[in-house]
């Protein structure tokens, strides 16, 4: 048998170091925004302060204010009547209050501006039956701020509906019971045990709601509100003003930070995970009469407007639009979208496996902080990934230029490198958390076992820790996949010329205002966007079972 | 003949912090050993330095005459031929009991893993659980389980960390007998780390007693128990009391139950001594003429535990049979039954 014998640590530092090394390269886009906020600025800066900066602050502050309300509400009462109460057509709901996970926020907003304009379907309602088309198109304005805050409160309810969710679901009956046992009434029990309990579920809901909408480009840009992200892309795109563009990215950075230490801070240090084993599932309420239909109306109305009646639309729309389309065009736009997503998501999932195992190795400060810093891509606005990256690149195509006198081996600006590169910073996150769950699953020992029976190094990925986790990369791809194709900044702002996703496509004829024609990419999208959702279905039936099974 | 596992003079440091200093430790074939001591007095580290996790500082590290550790060298643990249980079990959670327990066979014949599966199944018991997954069988099973894992490829040796620490008590007495059954059985030397001395008494030829870095008595389980070189020791493996005792002349020591014949070399002549009274020395005895008072008692279900004050106030221990329901302050017969006596200084 040959005898491998440990006796160099050395070699243990130097992965280390290649680690931190590759890691570094990822987080530059997000430092160079940072840095930006000490760069001295640029004329039009001033301009900007005096005419528009305020105008960007409140949007944003109002917009983000009000869809955590709404997302707030839709959220955690469709949770609640999910899991505490029994209604008829309950079933039903559950799974069809998820599904506007599965349409872009941007989507959403051109559907809703569509639906009153002589195409859509409520113009064409009144119109048909009243003769009130024309002045439907005059009185409903969706274009504007209010538009944007309806439209992002039931595109990004679903984040806060399953966290709180699974929130409620995690909680024993027997903290209610306790509850009960102390001369609580129900609504105390749900204001002093339940929601309480379930802060940590709403909170991560709602900050990432928050994040989401800080992020949003597509739909202020389309309603013509002014806020940091539109901001932005004029300032580069239309004034050309690059360090002005990266001084106001700075700032909306800062209010991504702030996002998160508030939630850091609001989550507290307290557990909430239910301390004993032994968990007793809810007694539910049962609904009758006047109830039960005021709760299935609700959660009615929630999906209608969420993503039934913008379904109808685009079905409609498909109908109307069907010769007009160029199949063959379109085909190849969802094979680039297929193709550029697969690609991204399979570099993804190695560069985050390549993360998760080298977290699990080292333990230190320095690897756990450079993790940290890196899974924070997540949070920042496509845009704002988009233009560090394209910094970064021109940099390094200038200093190419330099190198090889004035004439570059290649050019990274306005290549796919570009775009792949900010799909990591952006992405990695989602991957590396899920991958993470997975492989929390082995612990050192099994490896240690496995080691025992005279398995080494990747004998025991192949043998035990890819079998284990097959599931969390295959989830981690498919999430992956979903949110590359759905990305509209990112895309918009790095892609090669003439290349164009679904995503790209829709944005262009929605700006061309042929808001019917988006009916077949948008649908295409939809239905990618469908896949996490009906995973996601799938697992909370399933945990349903498990804690049926349990006792 | 050689020892199976031998450990010589060795040094073990994590993190910079020493954790064990000059412990030495023979096992022969077929020995099963209990490595016993207080919770983090460094039993755990030693195992996985035995399995070749961790690295030592100084000192060597034997198995079947081989050197396997030593100052700056570590043959991998794939590389040691050893079978390991850890305390959370580490089954691998995607395969059967029966993928599981033929795991370490993968170089052998089909029919081979087969008849190895069915033999170790056969001993343990754990017949219909075959087909189904770790999380699908009871605790007491997976243990069984791991077991089977574990020696089903003959090692060299086996190393137990805290095995039955999660057991519940009303199984582990037949588990850990079946257990020794089928080590002796199968001949296999075997090295168990535990803090719990039930447990170490019942399965163990040998244990050996860790206490501030260093093995400070290692012999039968009886010596320990009967003999132990300290206060520490005794202390450990029982309960205990002490009663004055003065060394009146050569071997020869007085109590207050009279004078015993010990050998007293270390001690000088007329020097004031402890002497160990296990709760088993002391007898309730009603017709007896010596006496003393109930102080505090605990029922066992089968026994109390009295603690009695004797005439001179010192204080000793006694397991009486259940139905002797004495109270509190009352006054009751005793007699000793001392057949040696363990002296230390005070």
């Amino acid at each position: 048998m040959a005898i491998s014998i440990r006796t160099n640590i050395n070699s243990n530092n130097k992965s280390k170091l290649l680690f931190l090394g590759s890691l570094f390269i990822f987080i530059i886009p997000i430092l160079i925004i940072f840095l930006h906020i000490f760069v001295p600025t640029s004329e039009l800066w001033s301009h900007l302060i005096e005419n528009v900066l305020f105008l960007y602050i409140t949007n944003t502050l109002i917009i983000v204010f009000w869809v955590i309300i709404f997302t707030l509400v839709l959220g955690v009462s469709t949770a609640w009547l999910m899991n505490m109460c029994k209604f008829p057509g309950q079933k039903i709901y559950k799974w069809m209050l998820m599904l506007p996970l599965a349409i872009p926020a941007y989507v959403l907003a051109y559907i809703y501006a569509g639906f009153f304009e002589p195409s859509g379907m409520i113009f064409n309602l009144f119109d048909e039956y009243l003769g009130l088309g024309p002045t439907i198109y005059k009185t409903v304005e969706m274009r504007n701020i209010y538009g944007v805050i309806f439209i992002l409160s039931f595109a990004l309810y679903p984040y806060v509906y399953l966290l709180t969710l699974s929130s409620f679901s995690e909680q024993s009956y027997c903290a209610a019971e306790v509850g009960k046992s102390m001369g609580l009434s129900p609504i105390q029990i749900f204001t002093k045990i339940n929601i309480p309990l379930a802060r940590p579920g709403i909170i991560a809901g709602l900050s990432f709601v928050a994040m989401e909408t800080l992020s949003e480009f597509g739909a202020m840009d389309y309603y013509g509100v002014s806020t940091f992200t539109t901001g932005i892309y004029r300032t580069w795109f239309a004034f050309g003003d690059d360090t002005s563009a990266l001084h106001l990215a700075s700032i909306l950075l800062s209010f991504v930070f702030i996002v998160l230490i508030l939630e850091n801070l609001l989550r507290g240090k307290s557990q909430y995970t239910n301390p004993s084993k032994k968990f007793v599932e809810s007694k539910k309420i049962f609904l009758k009469g006047k109830n039960a239909f005021l709760a299935s109306l609700w959660c009615l109305v929630i999906c209608l407007l969420g993503f039934l009646v913008p379904f109808i639309q685009l079905i409609i729309w498909i109908f109307e639009t069907y010769p007009d389309v160029d199949l063959q065009y379109y085909f190849n736009l969802i094979w680039s979208t297929i193709w550029l997503a697969s690609i991204s998501a399979f570099l993804i999932l190695f560069l985050s496996l390549y993360i998760c195992y080298m977290g699990r190795s080292f333990k230190d400060f320095l690897t756990k902080i450079a993790i940290k810093i890196f899974t924070l891509g997540y949070s920042i606005p496509g845009i704002i990934i988009a233009m560090g990256v394209m910094t970064a690149l021109i940099v390094f195509d200038r200093f190419q230029s330099s190198l090889f006198d004035g004439s570059p081996l290649f050019y990274l600006t306005g290549s796919f490198v570009g775009l792949v590169f900010a799909y990591i910073v952006r992405f990695s996150t989602i991957s590396i958390k899920t991958n993470e769950s997975g492989l929390d699953k082995i612990k050192l020992n099994i490896d240690n076992t496995a080691k025992s029976f005279g398995l080494s190094g990747f004998s025991i990925i192949k043998g035990i820790h890819f079998p284990i986790m097959k599931t969390s990369i295959i989830s981690a791809l498919i999430l992956v996949f979903v949110d590359i194709a759905k990305e509209l900044p990112a895309t918009l702002v790095l892609r090669p010329f003439n290349f164009e996703t679904l995503a790209t496509h829709i944005y262009e004829l929605a700006s061309a205002e042929s808001l019917s024609m988006i009916a077949s990419p948008a649908l295409a999208l939809i239905f990618i966007g469908l896949i996490p959702v009906m995973i996601l279905s799938k697992k909370i039936v399933h945990n349903e079972y498990a804690t049926q099974t349990k006792d | 003949m050689p020892h199976k596992l031998k450990i010589e003079s060795t040094f073990i440091n994590f993190d910079n912090e020493s954790i064990l200093e000059d412990l030495s430790l023979n096992v022969d074939k077929n020995e099963i050993v209990s490595v016993v001591g207080a919770s983090a007095a460094g039993k755990t580290t030693l195992l996985r330095a035995i399995a070749g996790f961790e690295n030592i500082k100084s000192g060597k590290i034997f198995l079947n005459d081989n050197l396997v550790s030593s100052e700056g060298h570590t043959v991998q643990p794939e590389s040691r031929n050893i079978g390991i249980i850890f305390q959370d079990l580490a089954l691998f959670p995607h395969l059967t009991v029966e993928e599981n327990i033929i795991f370490g066979l993968s170089s052998n014949t089909k029919s081979y893993k087969t008849k190895r599966c069915n033999e170790l199944i056969n001993l343990l018991e754990i017949n219909d659980i075959l087909k189904k997954y770790p999380h699908e069988i009871s605790g007491g099973q997976q243990q069984r389980v791991a077991i089977a894992r574990a020696i089903a490829p003959k090692p060299e040796i086996l190393l137990l960390d805290e095995p039955f620490s999660a057991i519940d008590e009303e199984f582990k007495e037949q588990l850990i007998k079946d257990v020794k059954t089928l080590l002796k059985k199968e001949h296999i030397t075997t090295l168990i780390v535990t803090h719990n001395i039930k447990e170490a008494f019942e399965i163990s030829d040998k244990i050996a007693f860790i206490f501030n870095k260093k093995i400070v008595q290692y012999g039968t389980p009886y010596d320990l128990y009967h003999k132990p070189t300290s206060k520490e020791i005794a202390n450990f493996f029982g309960i205990s009391s002490y009663i004055n005792g003065k060394v009146i002349e050569k071997n020869s020591i007085q109590t207050i139950f009279g004078i015993f014949k010990e050998d007293t070399s270390s001690f000088s002549i007329g020097s004031e001594i402890d002497v160990l009274i296990r709760p088993d020395d002391i007898i309730h005895d009603d017709d007896s003429l010596q006496s003393a008072k109930v102080v505090d008692k605990i029922f066992h279900g089968s026994d109390f535990l009295y603690k009695l004050s004797l005439k001179d106030g010192q204080e000793v221990f006694c397991y009486t049979p259940s139905h002797h329901n004495h109270e509190i302050n009352e006054i009751i017969g005793i007699k000793h039954k001392i057949d040696h006596i363990i002296c230390f200084n005070k």
